[in-house]
This record gives C-alpha cells, structure tokens and sequence, in this order.
C-alpha cells in the first residue's frame, strides 16, 4: 500500500513512533470510484490513484515534531528521477522529507475530482479544438481521465499534488501582452491543484455532514474536518493584470459558465482589475498614448521600445493594491465574497497588509483571523513581488495560521487538531514561483514554511549571460572580503570611499554610471557623495519621472559626470540611460538579464571610444545567488572560491 | 527520613484505598501531600462511589475538593468520556483552583481540564472545550456564555454536576445561570453540593434537582477551627484605621489578610496602608481578572504581605499561609465570617484573627458569636501607643483619598459603587475635624 510505505519512510526523531494515517478507511472509500473507472478503461494493471489530500492532513503529528519542524534547518537531497527526462534541461531537484513518487499519469490518477477532470477537458478541447492528446505514457486511453497538456505541467502538477513545499524558480517572465489568450501550464496546474484542494476539503465536509445528520456520533474525534475559517488558499501576485489572468483561468477550470449566476459578480471583477481607465502610475515618463494601452508598446519609456517582458508585464492594469475574496459553492461561484467566507483569497501582499493594520472588526476577533486556516498558500510571481516590497510577503506569512482571536462560528468539533494547538504551519503547503533565486525567497521558505511534508527545490545549473554582451568590453569583477553577511553592505561601501571614490573624483571622467541594486545602499552613497559635494544624478525609483528625466539628459549632455542608478527603477522604467562611459556595478542585479542590458548601454555611437569603457563589478561570496546566473554556475563557483579576488572578461 | 517519608507515602496510599479510592488515585493523591483522608473525604467518598447524590458540608480547608474530585476521577477511569463533569464555583479563583487539584490528582491517568471563568479570553477557553476535556470547572456565567455562544459546546452527555460553595450558587445571584444550565444538562446525571454552611431552604435545594441525597456533615455547627485564636477589638469607628495601623506594627512580619465591606474600602485601605510603609495589595471585583489573579499570586509567593480583600476572596481560597486574618468592616452575614477566618488556622496549622467592633457592630458581632457559638476575646490594646499613629494615619488617609480620585478621574460615572465612595469620604471628613481640634 502507498499510504503506508510513505508513511513509514519518513525521517522522524528517534523517539517518535511513526504515524501511520488514521482515516484509512477514509481511503479506500475514496479511491474506490476511482478504482472502478480504471477497470473500465480496460487497464488493471495501473497502479491506484492516490490520495495525497487525506494522507497529508490525517497525518498527527506530536509537539515534538512540530517543534522539531520549527527549528531545525531543512536537509535537502538530490532527488533523482523526480523531473522526467527533458523536462526543464539543466535544471537539478532537491528534496527534503519523504521522496517524490512519480508523476501522476491522469489527473483522475492524480485523485482529482472527477467533476474537475471533465471541466479540464472541455476548456482544453475548446481552446486546442483539433490539437491531439499528447501521450505522454502508453497505450493506455487517456483523454477521459484528462491529460497533461505538457510533460512539464505533469511533473509540476505532481509535485505540486504532493503537498511539499516548492520552490520553482524556472517561471520566465511573461512575454505575451494579451493576457488570456496564453496558454501557462504551470500555472494551470497550480490553480488546477488549488480548486482539487477546496473541493476536495468540501466533499468531505459535505460526506460528514451527512454522517452527522444521519445521527452518527460525534464522540470521536473522526469528524475534524476544516479550520476556524473557511479560506484554504491564498494565492500572492503582485499586480492587477496578473491577477486577471490567474483568476480568469481559476474560474475558467473550476466552474462552466452554464447559467447566468453561475460566476457572482463576473462583470465587477473584469471591470477592475481591467485596464484601468485614468492610470496615474508614475512609471510612465510622458509616454504618449498613440499606440493604445493594450499593446503597452506606446507607453513611454524609451525609443525603441522597452524589451517584450517589461511590456507584458506593465502592460495592462498595473495597480498593486488589490485582494478579493472567491467563494466556491458546488453550482456557482461568487467573487468578492467576504474574506471569511471565502476559500480562495487572491490578493497583493500590500492589499493584505493594509487589512492586517486594520483595527479589530466590530464582531469580535482579530482582523487577520481570514489568515488562519490557510493550507495553500501561492506566492507566484515572487520576483516582481521582490520589485515591490518583499517585507509584505513577509508580514502575511508571519500572520499566517495564526489562532484566531474569536470563534467566527466554527463548530470545536469539527476544527482539526491541529489548527486547535495552534500548529497551522506544519501542514500548510507553500509554493514560490520566480524567475531567479534570491536570498529574500530562501529566507521566506527556511524561516516562515514548515511544512512537514518537506519541501521541493529546483536549481538551474546556470549558463551566464555574458553571451548576450554585445560590446567589446573588459568586464572586471573583483571579488570583495565580507566575513559576515551583515558586513556585506559595509564591506562595498568601504571599498567604494577608500577605493574607487578618489579614483573617480580625480579623473573627472564622465560619463561614470554607478548600479546599485539596492535602496538602502543606494541612499547611503547619495549621501556619502551630497558630503562629498560632488555633482550627480540620483536615478531611484523615487525620483520623480520629471527629475529623473532631466538627470538623465544631464548625464547624457556630460553635465552631469556621476549617475547613480537603483535596479528598481530600472526594472520599473527601463530608461535608457545615454552617455555611460563606464559602468561600475556596485552590487549585481538581481534580475541576470539587466546585467547585458546594462553592458550594452556602453554601445557608443563611434566604435573609438569603446577601447576605453570600463565595466567593473563588485561582489563578495554573499553574492553567489546573482552572481551564477550572469557568469554561470562554473564559474562563479571558481570566482567565489579562487585565491585571486579579481577576473576578467573580455 | 527517606525511609520514613516512603513509609509515610504507603500508609497514606493505603488508607485512601480503604475508602474505596482505587490505587492509581490513591497514589496521586499520596503524592501530594495528603497522608490520610480527611473525615469529609472518609464521608463523602463511599456514598459518591456508590453512585448517590451528596450533599456534603465541612468547613473551609478540610478537603472538600478531593472529596468530590477524586470518585469522579475513578468513575471516568472505568468510563472515559468527553464532558464528564462540570463542576460550578462562585468565583473565579476558586475555580481555577478547583481545576489544579484536578489536573494534580488526574496527572497520571491523563485528564483534561477547561476552566471556564469570566475575564479571560473567550477562544482559549473554546480551544480548550474543542480538546474534549474531561472536567470543566467554572462559574456560571462564562459557562452561560460558552453554551450559547460557542457552537460545537454541549453539556448533552454530562454525567456529574458538582456546586462548590453551592449556598452561594443557590442564592439568587446567580439564580438566572443555574436555571439555564440546569435545562441544557441531561435529567440522567448526578449531583454534588459542597460547601463549609449551607441553606436550609428546601425550595432551594429542590432547584438542584437532586435524587435522594445523602447528607454529609464532619461539623453541624457553623464552627471555626479549634486552633484558631478569634479576638476582637472594640473601638470608636473613628479610630479604626489608627488601631489598624498600629494592630499591623505590633504583628510585622505576619503575613495579613484584612476583609472589608467593599471594593472602594479596600481600594482605599490598600492604598492607605502603602502610604504608611506596609506592602499592601487589594484585591476586589472591580479588578480586572488577570490582576485579581496577578495579586493573589503575589500574596501567595510571598513577596506581599498585606491582601486588603472583599468577600470575594472569603470564600475557598487556599492560601497556605495566612497568619491572621482581621476583619476591618464586621461582615453583615454572619456566615461570611466563618469563611473569612477560614483563610487561616488552615489543615491544623494555628492562626489568630482580630475583629475590629465599633459602636455600630455591636449587634451584628453578638450574632457571630451566637452563630460560632464561641465567645472571642479581647485583644488588649494600648490606646496611647495606637493614638500615636494618628497623625500620621490621617496623612496617610488623606493621600489615599487623593490617589483614588486621582485614579478614578475620566472614569467617573463608569464606575459603579459611588456611594461607597462618599461613605469612606464622609469618615475621612470626621477623622479631619478630629484632628483640626486637637491641635
């Protein structure tokens, strides 16, 4: 039996005894009808659906566990023959807990609701009308129990229906302006993953209802079956548009639009989170409108337009400030429900933060209480959330799973166990998706998840993007001494005033453009240089477009000899800054491809001046996470180990 | 003494187990301290193992609650149960120590415990009935409370009811609670009433619903414990503070509790007595829970030595080191001070109290000494000595005054008890003009 092997094969301290899933019974119920579809299909030999829903959240766990699970770091390995082969090239898996199975076949297979199965199948006939079945294992006849549209989603969705924890971050930017037409596989098997988990946790409250009804006794503890408040999932974006897309695709997969009601509220939400119609964002410096806003082509920034992903991502309606609340009902759906009556929550960590600041409600009960029972949370996107403000993602998560301040009406016998010992965290579920690793994500999933399913890591093996350099330039990165990762911005800083500072001022080049990726160092070397009464443009991401502007044509003009320039606001504006001469890399960019972006701004006009541009880099072994996917994996692992602190490319 | 103590600890196990007490228990309670059943217990116990209803009376300290707790523990042994018992105190305090004794003596057979009192965050104590306890303790209204308000609560299953200080819980105070409770419980259950004086109201015993009691009693009398030295001191009401104060100097080192009529007298005299150098701490209704609690805790760890108390803290409480208890204001019910003095001359151990008799108390003190059917004896005083400190006490009165008007400043007419209030002024006045003539 599968339950039972995964049971016993997870890694436990010595003193705890394993726990083998109770509601066995409950099992076998479930996969019964299952089981009888197979027999149909004229395959015996499959093996079983599985369960994942009732054997992660049956599954007690002691204080000790728990505690366990809180503090002690994650011990990952290499998971073998968890990615199928061709699947996601160059990328490696990292587990902790108890392995990965294979990949469901079906998404009957994987235990999902037969009812979204059919719903799977008519959005994709629909959208792929004449498109064959991919097969992707044997003869068996799979379209009844719907299929994966790629071999990525089936291993995506397989994870994902393990409920680890996940860190994925080989989720490109999109590049596809219109935002309904494309086809995100990853993103369906998120979503598809998230309805299976409400509907899963609905048909079984509504089976013990039942029970209940039909006079069976509550004594036991048999019967625990939801948490404090209804909402189960949270799903983290960071924009309106994105939001659009996820939430247009949710209802798309979970509910047909068979009736008028069928989707509450429909009109509402594609009229907000639309394009909006007087977009007052800073981040357009006098762009016309001629182009229109949906091609987002036509909105400012610079000539030559701003690379495709800035205009897919920026594109449509770009506000930050948004959360709404999705009730799923058997026959309908209704958004903009209210939040503790909601299952699905989509919303921007900024929108959730505001409503945590919030003065208790009149009723009773704190005003995160909606946080309480969250047993998926999503946080897609996470690198544009790392754009905004990633201390927000922080703050949801700290008041997630939290025991509520008042009942809110949930029946104490029917709470879980575990929500009653305040042990939440041990069973929520966490996905990050990105398009890069960064130390900020790493942070979140080590300190705030604590899953006791463990936890899937995928890692890139890293290329290096200094192919796409286009100028004949000498890079130079030098590597910086930094004992403590505290002592990191110390350590640039120093160098900088000691160092480069004196260089630069006495040389009175122009054309000197300084990246800095962060604020925080940003501030404190425009401080450093207003001491220092030299002349620069301040280009961060507060700056108001008209100063940034006029700093710019400065800097370009030689006015101005110094530009300082923060990685936010190149991601926000992509302004193309003219006349750099030399480029100084105070710290990487977080974001590998602003690295060649950056690089080719030294592209002069004539080809005289190129022998004489400088890129220099700093960085220090804290930088490893930006650092691989510029230079690639190899060689940063040489840089940050040699004996020599400096290298050079040409 | 290892041996002794070892020996002592089999002998107490097997005297518990000739009451019937099975050995798990026996051991328990043996490990507590207890070396042999008190006579409530040696009462009360068979009669409750045999499945009857107990009414059982015994005074203050003489192990009421292990009379009552420990068949209970023994019935739910052989018939676990979620909701078994629930078991009702006046007050808070009492409960909560209600419930220690249950989870001490229920450590090994691993019971759970909700205490269910008012003051304390309503979801913790609704977690705590979402663990399936076995044993509830509370007081009426906060276990109200959780039946209509927190769904998934039911008392449909409850096998014992137990009213602790039960002529209290009978008296109309609490009269709308009990009747509620009472129409949520099953018909099928059995019940307990425990207290050290109880009513002799038929109708009111009827509203208990008991089912042919047994009635206990290790004492008819309302009588107070033979090692207790009562004493009383008969003064002019204006001087009252004065021979407190000096009542207090004679006896330093004691540890004190001083009961007064009301929440403002001994706010009051709290405050009065710091002023004059003693470590003084009130605790009264008008105090929010976690600092009623906070200052009984204090006063039991020894760091205060003076608790300044209304009747709430007459009743049950077990603070193992009173020394004297002193009756400021001369209790109106005369049974109230049977329980004050209750306080001290605890499980064999001496103690004294004062009570402080002005030409107003006269009446009532004669009717204490007819209900205790004791005589007190005089405590002699040195009327210089004490009118020495008069000075400095009526300073110290005034300051009291001052601060607690001070306190009571943008909370005036939120609070209840204003007359309260003016009669401690209006005796404050008096001791002025006393003092204005002298000089």
């Amino acid at each position: 039996m599968t339950e039972k092997e995964l049971g016993e094969r997870i890694v436990l301290p010595k003193n705890c005894q394993t726990i083998i899933p109770r509601a066995m019974g409950l099992t076998a119920a479930k996969t019964a009808p299952v089981a009888a579809g197979v027999k149909k299909n004229g395959n015996a030999l499959r093996p079983p659906s599985f369960d994942y829903f009732t054997q992660h959240f049956d599954r007690k766990l002691s204080q000790e566990e728990v505690a366990q699970l809180r503090s002690t770091a994650p011990e990952f390995a290499a998971a073998e023959g968890v990615l199928p082969v061709g699947v996601w090239p160059g990328a490696s898996c990292q587990i902790t807990g108890s392995p990965v199975q294979e990949a469901p076949l079906t998404l009957a297979h994987a235990g999902v609701q037969p009812r979204l199965v059919t719903r799977w199948r008519e959005c994709h006939r629909a959208k792929s009308g004449a498109r064959q079945a991919p097969k992707i294992y044997g003869p068996i006849e799979a379209e009844e129990e719907g299929v994966f549209v790629s071999p990525e989603q089936r291993a995506f969705f397989g994870l994902c229906a393990s409920y680890k924890d996940i860190f994925f971050p080989l989720r490109p930017y999109p590049t596809i302006t219109s935002s309904l037409e494309d086809n995100d596989a990853i993103m369906d098997a998120y979503l598809l993953h998230c309805i299976n988990h409400v509907s899963t946790a609905a048909t079984l409250i509504k089976k013990n209802n039942e029970k209940l009804k039909a006079g069976a006794s509550n004594e036991e503890d048999a019967f625990r079956d939801q948490g404090f408040t209804r909402a189960k999932v949270l799903i983290l974006l960071p924009l309106r548009s994105v939001a659009l897309r996820v939430v247009s695709r949710l209802l798309e997969l979970a509910q047909k639009e068979n009736r008028a009601d069928s989707i509450q509220n429909k009109q509402r939400f594609l009229e907000d989170f639309g394009i909006a119609e007087t977009d007052d964002e800073d981040d357009q410096d006098g762009g016309t409108d001629n182009g229109g806003a949906k091609t987002g082509g036509g909105r400012g920034g610079p000539a030559g337009g701003t690379p495709a992903e800035h205009a897919a991502l920026f594109g449509g309606n770009s506000d930050d400030h948004f959360r709404l609340g999705i009730k799923v009902t058997r026959g309908a759906i209704k958004l903009y429900s209210d939040f503790l009556q909601s299952d699905i929550i989509v919303a921007s960590p900024l929108a959730l933060t505001t409503v945590l600041a919030e003065p208790p409600p009149e009723g009773g009960g704190a005003p995160g209480d909606f946080l309480s029972a969250i047993e998926i949370a999503v946080v897609d996107r996470a690198d544009v959330l790392l754009m905004q403000n990633w201390a927000h993602v922080v703050t949801v998560f700290e008041e997630m799973n939290k025991t509520p301040k008042s009942l809110h009406d949930s029946d104490i016998t029917r709470v879980r166990k575990h929500f009653m010992n305040g042990d939440g965290p041990a069973y929520r579920q966490t996905m990050v998706l990105s398009s890069l690793t960064s130390a900020e994500m790493n942070a979140l999933l080590n300190r705030a998840c604590s899953n006791w399913a463990g936890r899937v890591r995928l890692r890139v093996d890293h290329q290096g993007v200094l192919g796409q350099v286009i100028p004949q330039v000498r890079q130079m990165f030098e590597r910086l001494p930094a004992p403590t990762a505290a002592a990191d911005a110390d350590a640039r800083f120093e160098h900088f005033r000691a160092n480069l500072w004196p260089r630069m001022k006495e040389t009175g080049a122009k054309g000197q453009l300084v990246f800095v990726s962060s604020y925080f160092d940003y501030v404190r070397l425009r401080n450093f240089l207003k001491e220092e009464d030299a002349a620069f443009a301040g280009l961060s991401e507060y700056a108001a477009p008209k100063h940034a502007a006029r700093g710019r044509s400065l800097f370009a003009d030689g006015r101005l000899p110094l530009a300082l320039l923060t990685e936010r606001s190149h991601f926000y504006n992509r302004a193309r800054v003219r006349g750099v001469k030399d480029l100084l890399f105070y710290q990487l960019p977080i974001h590998s491809h602003f690295y060649p972006e950056m690089v080719n701004l030294l592209r002069a006009r004539d080809e005289s001046a190129m022998t004489h541009a400088t890129v220099s880099v700093l960085f220090t072994r804290f930088d490893a996470l930006r650092l691989e996917p510029i230079v690639g994996g190899s060689r940063a692992r040489k840089m940050l180990k040699s004996s020599t602190g400096t290298f050079l490319f040409c | 003494m290892a041996i002794s103590s070892q020996h002592d600890k089999k002998d107490a196990i097997r005297l518990f187990e000739k009451i019937g007490i099975c050995r798990q228990l026996a051991e328990a309670a043996a490990s507590l301290g207890w070396k042999i059943p008190t006579s409530i217990q040696e009462q009360a116990v068979p009669h409750l193992l045999a499945g009857k209803d107990v009414i059982g009376l015994a005074q203050t300290g003489s192990g009421k609650t292990g009379a009552f707790a420990m068949p209970i523990l023994q019935e739910l042994l052989d018939t676990p149960q979620a909701n078994f018992a629930l078991v009702l105190s006046p007050t808070r305090e009492l409960a909560l120590q209600i419930a220690e004794q249950f989870e001490a003596l229920g450590a090994g057979i691993g019971v759970r415990c909700a205490v269910l009192v008012g003051g304390i965050d309503m979801m913790a104590q609704a977690i705590a009935l979402g663990k399936r306890p076995h044993i509830i303790v509370g007081t009426p209204g906060r276990v109200v409370d959780h039946l209509s308000n927190t769904k998934g609560f039911t008392l449909k299953a409850l096998r014992h009811l137990v009213l602790d200080e039960a002529d209290r819980l009978l008296n109309m105070d609490f009269e709308q609670e009990i009747d509620q409770i009472l129409k949520v419980i099953p018909r099928e259950r059995r019940t307990q009433l425990f207290s050290a004086t109880m009513t002799t109201k038929v109708a009111k015993l009827q509203r208990a619903c008991l089912q042919n009691p047994v009635k206990v009693e290790v004492d008819a009398k309302y009588r107070t414990v033979d090692t207790l030295r009562q004493q009383y001191l008969f003064i002019p009401a204006k001087h009252k503070d004065c021979y407190l104060a000096y009542f207090l100097t004679e006896l330093a080192g004691a540890t004190f509790m001083i009961f007064t009529r009301t929440c403002d007298n001994t706010r009051k005299l709290a405050l009065m007595l710091r002023n004059l150098g003693f470590d003084a701490l009130p605790i009264h209704g008008q105090m929010s829970q976690p600092k009623r609690l906070g200052a009984l805790n204090k006063f039991k760890a020894g760091e205060r030595s003076i608790l300044a108390a209304t009747d709430v803290a007459s009743r049950g409480l077990d603070i193992p080191a009173v020394d004297v208890v002193v009756n400021y204001d001369v209790p109106i019910n005369s049974k109230d001070y049977v329980h004050r003095v209750g306080r001290t001359a605890r499980a064999g151990r001496s103690g004294r109290s004062l009570t402080l008799v002005t030409q107003y108390d006269v009446e009532q003190f004669q009717k204490i000494e007819a209900l205790t059917g004791q005589k007190m004896e005089k405590y002699d005083a040195e009327e210089e000595a004490a009118l020495l400190l008069l000075e400095r006490v009526s300073e110290a009165q005034k300051m009291a005054t001052m601060q607690m008007k001070e306190a009571d400043k943008g909370k005036n007419g939120k609070r209840k008890g204003r007359g309260d209030a003016d009669d401690g002024d209006s005796t404050h006045e008096i001791g002025r003009k006393f003092f204005k003539k002298r000089y």
